[in-house]
């Protein structure tokens, strides 16, 4: 070490634990009455690399100090106008003098005053007459200690605040247990003046259970000298309480016991898998806790070459029950049915007697009207016919949830291990399959999985599955035909069609889910969703203004067999509050044919609230326009089979001129469909077509784009 | 503090022998030696320049007997005079000073006229040892 400064200031030998860098720069005050003194102090301490300020006397000191901070203070004894005692004592008082150094200087001849520099709050004094060689090494030793301290307070004070800022109960301990610190968690069960526990040993505060057991851990981590970790459950105040212990070792004779309050955590845990588990509704458990559980025994099982049947159960008609009698109604409804199964698994398991305990059910809800049942034998293959007979019993008689009397009944399917199916998915496929037979067999019915049950048929149970679905889903969508009218030319008004929007499968055409929709009378709900739907794009657009009159809805003959299908209509035309005479409605000649008499009086009726009656791809069944002259329609539509050869000038092409011509006879509009050519269109406006549809004019498109067209056309 | 009057000096003359003490002067040195330039000096005259007035003051505090001015200058001007080295001032400056502090001095004109004079050998021996 080379230290020029103060190899050269004398003798004295360098002392290796000062650096001459960790004074560089550092300011001295000075602060004696003797301008001499005061010379030969700032000459020293330069000499070794301090900034030196002077001060002549006490107040002349506390008025530098608060313009320049110094790093530390030399201060005379006896001094006029304030002395160095008062001087000391204001400047300990000041925010930065709490812990700057101050050496006092005074002579040895006066000891008393010694103690009073002290008193004042000197940090050390200087002997007078000051050692010129000493002196620079004194500062510099005095500066180093204070900066020490000054970081020993501040990394106390960040331990401090890091140990307060911690949720955790901290508890110090000796080897025999007795606490020697405490600080506690937030919140926490375990909250205890610092005074009841500091001294004593923990079986004095804590509950005796969680002292007995941290005491043995105590015990364990100063034999191991390692840390431990444990979780304790404790009860007391008659409530439960989960902590997470750690205990460390520090030093030979010590250990800090970290103890955290985790009993919110583990509830909400718990909560958080009990939902992921199980339904809210029923309470049951859900399909993920269902397909776990099936999973996990049918790995033994096929070990032992035992026996699992699964039962798969859906309500009939759930949703007709859910949208007229609302969705209290439904959830009771679902509630009762878990217990009804409950019920019924209770006496399926009562009558078993050889089944034991070796036997096990799981009952669970798949979600929606679907329920699971699952019974699993080691040795004996499952009674399937027998359960579902049991379960069927339930549904025998109805119940009344909150007034209404409700009578429902279910489909139920089963799957079997090992004969069914090897594994969960296979399982419960294959009773969906089941279920889905049963439920096209009729209402009630029960059906175990069989091999016959064909792929094909499979297909339509799927495709009648997600189309009981669909409309919940919002799968459904209108798409807007516009109907021109030959003589303006213009956009008179728009046919609705409907399209399926199938997630996996895509656009699916009418043609293909009408008939299912028919089939299992959804057409019902389906139909009322298309005029409802209808009836509101109708009355945005007229109230927006546009120039159209006329919007086009298809019905199917299943609706019309409804007793009250007028009332059903009027209720969806007041509700949505339209006037009917902006809806025009399309049936097919086979629709009106079904039960004539009947048609007749319903058909007189829609057209007495003043709906448009048109008759739907005209040309193509009975085509008998006297007959026709029965019903009190307003319009035919030319199928657009016949359109399509009135350019070859065929046969069709004679016959839908006549049509056309017997129709204006009768006082009936005619409607032109799949228009696509301009021919097409022109030989139409030659025979005084009143009205048509087709490519030529726009084919079916959603809302936002129809609303295109109608803008363009009153621009 | 008898000792310090019996302190000889390599060639130095008897008259700063008496009244200075040679090793504080060499102190000094070492000091400007070790970068403090001209600092004995610079010292011996701000010594003088302030010691007169604390001497002028000393005067006026005994003629007039207040004991409290007396101690504080007599106390100012004997830690000055022992940074110079003028140890038998100090002596006789301590001296005073306890007396005033005590509230009883013996002999105040006897007291100061050891001061003046102890002074006015101190004042020349510095002289002496300035550096031209």
């Amino acid at each position: 070490m080379s230290l020029s400064n103060s190899d050269s200031l004398g003798n004295q030998p360098d002392l290796p634990f000062f650096d001459a860098d960790d004074c560089n720069g550092a300011v001295v005050l000075v602060v004696d009455d003797d301008p001499t003194l005061r010379l030969l102090i700032k000459e020293v301490l330069q000499q070794v690399g301090f900034q030196v300020m002077e001060a002549k006397d006490g107040q002349d000191a506390i008025d530098l100090f608060q313009q320049i901070i110094p790093d530390i203070i030399l201060m005379d004894v006896s001094m006029p106008v304030k002395n160095g005692f008062e001087a000391c004592e204001e400047i300990r008082a000041l925010s930065y003098g709490r812990y700057l150094p101050i050496l006092m200087m005074t002579g040895l001849d006066d000891i008393s005053r010694v103690k009073q520099a002290y008193k004042a709050g000197a940090t050390d004094f200087l002997v007078k007459p000051i050692n010129w060689v000493i002196l620079g090494h004194r500062v510099r030793y005095m500066l180093r200690s204070a900066r020490t301290l000054e970081q020993l307070r501040e990394s106390q004070k960040n331990n401090q605040s890091l140990i307060d800022s911690l949720p955790d109960t901290i508890v110090k301990m000796a080897i025999n247990g007795t606490v020697l610190d405490y600080k506690a968690g937030d919140g926490s069960s375990l909250k205890m003046d610092k005074k009841d526990v500091v001294g004593h040993k923990l079986d004095a505060f804590l509950p005796k259970t969680l002292a007995t057991e941290l005491n043995g851990l105590v015990l364990d981590v100063f034999k191991s000298g390692k840390t431990a970790s444990k979780e304790f459950t404790v009860e007391f105040n008659s409530n439960k309480y989960i902590y997470e212990g750690r205990l460390i070792k520090i030093g030979d004779y010590e250990i800090v016991c970290i103890l955290r309050d985790i009993t919110e955590r583990r509830r909400s845990e718990e909560k958080i898998h009990y939902l992921a588990y199980n339904d809210a509704l029923t309470t049951l458990p859900n399909r993920s806790f269902f397909n776990e559980w099936v999973s996990n025994r049918l790995s033994y099982l096929r070990k032992l070459n035992g026996f699992l049947s699964v039962f798969i159960l859906d309500l009939d008609n759930f949703k007709q029950i859910n949208d007229t009698l609302g969705h209290n109604i439904g959830d009771a409804l679902l509630k009762s049915v878990s217990l009804r199964l409950k019920q019924a698994i209770d006496t399926v398991c009562d009558s078993q007697h050889d089944c034991g305990d070796e036997c096990e059910v799981l009952l669970s809800r798949f979600g929606s009207d679907e329920f699971a049942v699952v019974f699993v034998h080691p040795r004996h293959a499952i009674p399937v016919e027998a359960i579902a007979n049991e379960m069927h019993k339930e549904f025998s008689h109805s119940v009344e949830l909150l007034g209404h009397e409700i009578f429902i009944t279910a489909s139920i399917g089963s799957a079997s291990f090992p004969g069914d199916g090897r594994d969960l998915n296979a399982l419960v496929k294959n009773a969906d399959t089941a279920m889905h037979h049963s439920k096209r067999d009729g209402q009630n019915h029960f059906r175990s999985y069989s091999h016959s049950m064909s792929a094909r048929s499979m297909d339509r149970l799927t495709l009648e599955n997600s189309l009981r679905k669909a409309l919940d889903s919002n799968e459904l969508l209108l798409h807007y035909q516009p109907k021109v009218n030959l003589k303006t030319g213009r956009i008179i008004g728009a046919e609705a069609l409907i399209r399926w929007q199938h997630p996996e499968r895509g656009l699916i055409s009418p043609d293909a889910f009408i008939p299912i929709a028919e089939d299992t009378g959804l057409i019902n709900s389906i139909g009322e969703w298309v005029l409802e739907e209808a009836c509101k794009q109708m009355k945005q657009w007229v109230d927006a203004g546009y120039d159209i009159n006329r919007m086009a809805v298809n019905f199917s003959s299943i609706q019309l067999r409804q007793p009250d299908f007028i009332h059903r209509i009027r209720r969806v035309v007041s509700s949505v509050g339209i006037a009917p005479s902006y809806l025009e409605f399309e049936l097919t000649e086979t629709t009106i044919m079904h039960n004539a008499e009947r048609s007749i009086s319903l058909l007189h009726e829609i057209r007495d609230d003043g709906l448009v009656l048109s008759v739907d791809d005209f040309g193509t069944g009975y085509s008998s326009l006297s007959y026709l002259k029965r019903f009190p329609i307003d319009a035919l539509k030319i199928d657009r089979s016949f359109v399509q050869d009135l350019e070859q000038d065929s046969d069709d092409a004679a016959i839908t001129f006549a049509i056309i011509a017997m129709a204006h006879n009768l006082n009936l509009k005619v409607i032109a469909e799949g228009v696509e050519t301009p021919q097409q269109l022109k030989i139409l406006q030659e025979h005084e077509c009143d009205e048509a549809q087709g490519y030529l004019f726009g084919r079916p498109q959603i809302a936002i784009e129809f609303e295109e067209l109608l803008k363009k056309q009153s621009d | 503090m008898g000792h310090y009057l019996n302190k000889t000096e390599k060639g130095r003359s008897q008259v700063s022998c008496d009244s200075l003490d040679q090793s504080v002067l060499d102190g000094l040195r070492a000091l400007e030696s070790s970068g403090s330039t001209d600092l004995l000096n610079r010292v011996i005259n701000l010594y003088m320049s302030s010691s007169i007035d604390l001497i002028h003051l000393l005067e006026t505090a005994c003629d007039s007997g207040e004991y409290e001015k007396i101690e504080q200058y007599a106390h100012g001007l004997k830690s000055s005079s022992n940074n110079v080295g003028a140890r038998r001032l100090s002596h006789y400056l301590g001296s005073l000073e306890a007396e005033a502090r005590n509230g009883m001095i013996k002999d105040v004109n006897k007291s100061l006229t050891s001061i003046l004079h102890e002074y006015g050998r101190v004042a020349s021996a510095l002289a002496q040892e300035l550096v031209l």
